[in-house]
């Protein structure tokens, strides 16, 4: 036996899976057309009919209602609750405090519910690729799922006295677009996002250089944000900053 | 790596991940490029899966197993390992994965009533289009928006799609079958019961309820003539009023609308938190939470207290068997994770919500895998007890080689009789089994080891013939270590004492020891007291909070006469405050006897309460237990002695321990991906696989991620819900 002859295990193209935004759209080229085990054509694939327009149409459908019927039941319910029951000073017992909570909470569940189906919404409309995965991917295979850095080009240069990791993941080269990185913002409201962050192009190079500055006092925490596309803002990728302690 | 020698592959175990690392490491595209050995302590495939042939054939299971819906990979594999051995075999029994499974759209839990007893209710859940492990169209289901959707319309359903079963008398017990829900159907009729229902039992008294009877109201409206106009007024009136009912109602006198209020309040409540906490644009998915309960996680987006002890989360914490160290007070689950199993289990399923194996899970699942690694060239080596993981002296790297194994030392538990090879199946009723026992008469010295009771699943006995040693490019290339977490320490000693990442996923990924009892009946679900339909259901009380109606299994099983019942109980076993010594011989049988106290304890005292007529005032009626001999119960055998003919286990051995998700251990998992070590991945429940939860699903993902390591392949967007929020 010689040290020569043993085989060595290539190295992983990655080592996680992929839980953004651009796994929205699945791209199994090796799944076959047909269930295991059963002979050609005899399955359809679900959804293969659905299109682009009824998609579109039935979530706009779906997320005005949401947000009517939410939005205008807890404000109807509120209302109603706050003349059935005036607020604490103007009566006895101390069942007041309870149904405060439950108004505020309600008025608080429809805030909430608006914003969230806004915000996928949002996300939605302004992603054609989303749409089209969401339609039956009529462009199956064009949409990748987020490549690493090193197919990417991109290089990081990092401005910062504490300890961080950024990880970026985009499904398209950035030759094709000029991102753009909104701030980057922590699960706690309290933090200050994170501001200095933007791609800037060196002369002589295609590949676009992520700058990413962390000012000393920016509190430990992850901060995520989306990276867009500078000329359309339509978002093409995530950005991940964890600042360690 | 290009050579042209086939690759040699050790993989240790032959649980799920395991298997599915050889079944995809030996698939014909590979043209036998990889050559698989799996080697087994003790004389069957499986691990926590594993299961054998007992007195009668009777099917006796490490613990309930079910299959879920969702499960896309596991499905996969086995779908395309039963084409494989129709090809060969068209006229087999079982031959179509379809007919060895059946649906179960029921799912139950029990609960406390407010006026005294027990209540149980089940869920219908429909069937689905399209079948587990079907290919998904590029409209990706696994999107949070795509289950937000799905949320939302399931508050607005849930009315509709309950079902109880109420008690109806005073006892306590559970009697009649009352389906109080109702089918969406737009027929005046229907519809009128509806609003009166919901009128009657104040449903309207959550934002859902508002949200349901505006649909209503919306087709009400629409047809007005059909419907009394008065009836019209009252419900809009009471859509008015409906919060204060809310208030009122909540303090809840009616046990079912409190439990559809408390699936409502989660639901919102997760609905809240993935705004709050912005997951639906985390690049982290739902692992961003991972760090907190799930029961907290809940209670921070505003469920209430109630809501989040209810008997429907007590349900999937019974299921998913999350309790640290067994103990009921700690439950314990990692939030993002209990989401996306949660998420997946009700919102991804296909063909049914629960499928339930048609003979044992070592017949259906691992004897089907035996056979066609089998054929595919692959070889199980039988009696095989990993001891060590050697690694290379680090002295000997060049420079910048990674760390690797240089060996593999196994303790041979025994040999076969004229070198020959172990034939470990037997068939039953045309289906090829495993047996509960070893052959004992293919091993050399195997009377001699029946009589002295060898346990070769046992980490307390430590009995073999021989050693052995495989060696690196000589014997194997790269290894698989399908062992479970609990073989970690015993095993990998030498990689635990110079690698902190090791050693952390080794204390923070934490097991739990499981109790299984099974009974065999000679009186029906009927006589017991069960009206209602066959059911899995949860949330019972401890020690047995888990319960499946088998009878499905009888006509596989060799009975004479035949049992009329069959049923399964399953739950976590608590660990004792010290773990115990390995030279301690007698611990796996005291525990067994602890569960067999548990049993007589539960059957005695709490199993009236979903079978009142399973037991008199003086306790269990032991007469109703079948015995597989045949004897018909004497005076004498009809007390509590009954019991020992039924099947009962303790499952404390460190490798079968059930693997748990606790909050902010995810993060402590490595990845089969992991390359930190040269030749060796790793495989199995445990192990980062992407969907972090003890389940065959994971184990499946995970031997899938290992064969990728190696072989890169199959893709890793090939491996279903690995990419997942
Ligand atoms: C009581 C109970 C009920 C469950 N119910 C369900 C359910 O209903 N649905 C569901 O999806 N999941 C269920 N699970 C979980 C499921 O069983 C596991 O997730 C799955 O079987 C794990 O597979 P694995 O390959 O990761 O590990 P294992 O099955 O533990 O496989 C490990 C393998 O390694 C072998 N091994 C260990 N040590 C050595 C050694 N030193 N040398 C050689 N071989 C060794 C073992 O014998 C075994 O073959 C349940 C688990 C338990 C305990």
């Amino acid at each position: 036996m010689t040290q020569q002859e043993r085989l060595h295990r290539q190295d992983p193209k990655r080592s996680e899976p992929i839980r953004n935004l651009t796994g929205f759209l699945r791209n199994s080229h090796s799944w076959g057309e047909n269930p295991p085990g059963e002979e050609p054509g005899k399955t359809e694939p679900q959804g293969s009919s659905e299109k682009l327009d009824d998609v579109l149409t039935h979530g706009v459908h779906l997320g005005y209602k949401i947000i009517e019927e939410q939005i205008s039941q807890g404000q109807r319910v509120a209302q109603r609750l706050r003349k059935r029951y005036p607020p604490m000073g103007d009566r006895e017992g101390d069942g007041g405090g309870e149904i405060d909570a439950l108004i505020s909470r309600l008025l608080g569940l429809t805030k909430d519910m608006g914003t969230l189906w806004f915000d996928s919404m949002e996300m939605v409309l302004k992603t054609p690729r989303l749409l089209r995965g969401l339609a039956g991917g009529e462009e199956q295979g064009e949409v990748g799922i987020a490549s690493n850095l090193a197919e990417t080009h991109i290089s990081i240069e990092i401005a910062s006295s504490k300890r961080a990791q950024v990880s970026l993941n985009l499904p398209s080269r950035p030759q094709r677009y000029i991102p753009l990185v909104h701030a980057l913002y922590a699960t706690n409201p309290a933090f200050p996002p994170l501001t200095g962050i933007s791609f800037r192009h060196c002369t002589g190079s295609p590949h676009p250089i992520l700058q990413v500055e962390i000012p000393d006092h920016q509190p430990a925490s992850t901060y995520t944000g989306v990276v867009a596309d500078g000329e359309t803002n339509e978002p093409v990728g995530t950005l991940v900053v964890r600042v360690l302690a | 790596m290009s050579i042209d020698r086939p690759v040699k592959v050790a993989i240790i175990g032959s649980g799920c991940a395991a298997v599915a690392a050889a079944f995809e490491l030996t698939r014909p595209e590979h043209r036998g490029k990889y050559r698989v050995t799996l080697y087994q302590m003790g004389w069957r495939m499986g691990g926590k899966g594993a299961s054998g042939r007992g007195p009668a054939d009777r099917i006796e299971e490490h613990g309930l197993h079910i299959w879920l819906g969702f499960y896309e990979n596991a499905f996969r594999l086995l779908r395309e390992c039963y084409a494989e051995l129709k090809q060969n075999d068209p006229s087999r029994r079982l031959a179509d994965w379809q007919d060895a499974f059946i649906r179960e759209p029921h799912v139950g839990i029990v609960d406390s009533s407010r006026q005294g007893g027990w209540v149980a209710w089940t869920a219908l859940f429909p069937p689905v289009d399209g079948l587990p492990g079907d290919p998904l169209s590029t409209h990706n289901p696994f999107s949070l928006g795509n289950y937000l959707a799905r949320a939302v319309a399931l508050l607005r359903s849930l009315f509709l799609g309950l079902y109880t079963w109420k008690e109806t008398e005073p006892s306590g017990s559970i009697r009649a079958f009352s389906p109080v829900g109702e089918k969406r159907e737009s027929s005046p009729e229907s519809l009128i019961a509806s609003i009166s229902r919901l009128l009657r039992v104040g449903a309207l008294a959550t934002l859902a309820g508002l949200i349901e009877a505006l649909a209503i109201l919306e087709m009400l409206l629409k047809s007005t003539p059909t419907y009394p106009e008065n009836l019209l007024l009252r419900f809009i009136e009471n859509i008015a009023a409906a919060i204060r009912a809310q208030l009122e109602d909540f303090v809840i006198d009616d046990d079912e609308i409190r439990l559809k209020w408390q699936i409502i309040d989660l639901v919102i409540a997760i609905l809240v938190g993935a705004a709050r906490f912005r997951l639906l644009f985390d690049p982290r998915g739902l692992d961003a939470i991972n760090d907190y309960e799930c029961r907290q996680w809940l209670r921070m987006n505003g469920a209430s207290e109630h809501s989040v002890d209810c008997a429907f989360v007590r349900g999937l914490y019974d299921l998913a068997l999350a309790y640290e160290d067994g103990d009921p007070a700690r439950p314990g689950l990692a939030a993002g994770q209990a989401l996306r199993g949660s998420l997946r289990m009700f919102f991804t399923y296909r063909g049914a919500l629960f499928w339930k194996m048609r003979a044992g899970m070592g017949d259906i699942i691992f004897a089907p895998f035996y056979e066609v690694l089998k054929q595919r060239g692959a070889s199980v080596k039988f009696f095989h007890r990993l001891e060590n993981v050697k690694l290379v002296d680090p002295a000997k790297l060049a420079p910048g080689e990674r760390p690797y194994v240089e060996a593999l030392e196994f303790d041979v538990q025994a040999k076969m009789l004229g070198d020959g090879e172990y034939s470990p199946l037997v068939d039953v009723k045309g289906i090829p089994s495993w047996p509960s026992q070893p052959d004992y008469r293919q091993l050399e010295d195997g009377s001699r080891m029946e009589r002295e009771g060898w346990d070769f699943e046992s980490h307390w006995d430590r009995r073999k013939m021989a050693s052995v040693t495989l060696r690196v490019v000589e014997d194997f290339d790269f290894v698989v270590f399908g062992a479970s977490i609990g073989a970690v320490p015993h095993t990998c000693k030498e990689i635990l004492a110079r690698d902190e990442r090791w050693r952390a996923m080794v204390q923070q990924v934490k097991t739990v020891a499981s109790q299984a009892i099974q009974l065999w009946m000679n009186e029906d679900m009927k006589s017991v007291g069960w009206n209602a339909p066959t059911v899995t259901l949860s949330a019972f009380v401890k020690p047995f909070d888990t319960w499946a109606d088998m009878e499905h299994l009888i006509a596989e099983e060799n009975w004479r006469p035949q049992p009329k019942a069959i049923a399964y109980f399953c739950n976590v076993l608590a660990d004792p405050p010290v773990e115990p010594d390995r030279s301690d011989a007698g611990y796996p049988q005291r525990r067994r006897e602890e569960v067999r106290q548990n049993a007589i304890q539960f059957l005695n005292h709490q199993i009236r309460y979903l079978w009142p007529k399973a037991a008199t005032a003086q306790g269990f009626r032991w007469e109703i237990l079948a015995d597989p001999t045949g004897h018909q119960p004497t005076p004498a055998s009809c007390g509590e002695k009954r019991f020992d003919t039924q099947y009962w286990r303790a499952n404390v051995n460190p490798t079968d321990r059930y693997v748990l998700a606790l909050p902010g251990s995810l993060k402590y998992r490595i990845s089969p991906l992991d390359n930190t070590y040269d030749n060796l991945t790793i495989a199995g429940d445990w192990t980062d696989c992407g969907f972090n939860e003890g389940c065959v699903e994971a184990a499946i993902m995970s031997g899938r991620l290992a064969a990728h390591a190696i072989a890169q392949s199959p893709p890793l967007e090939d491996i279903i819900g690995y990419d997942h929020p």
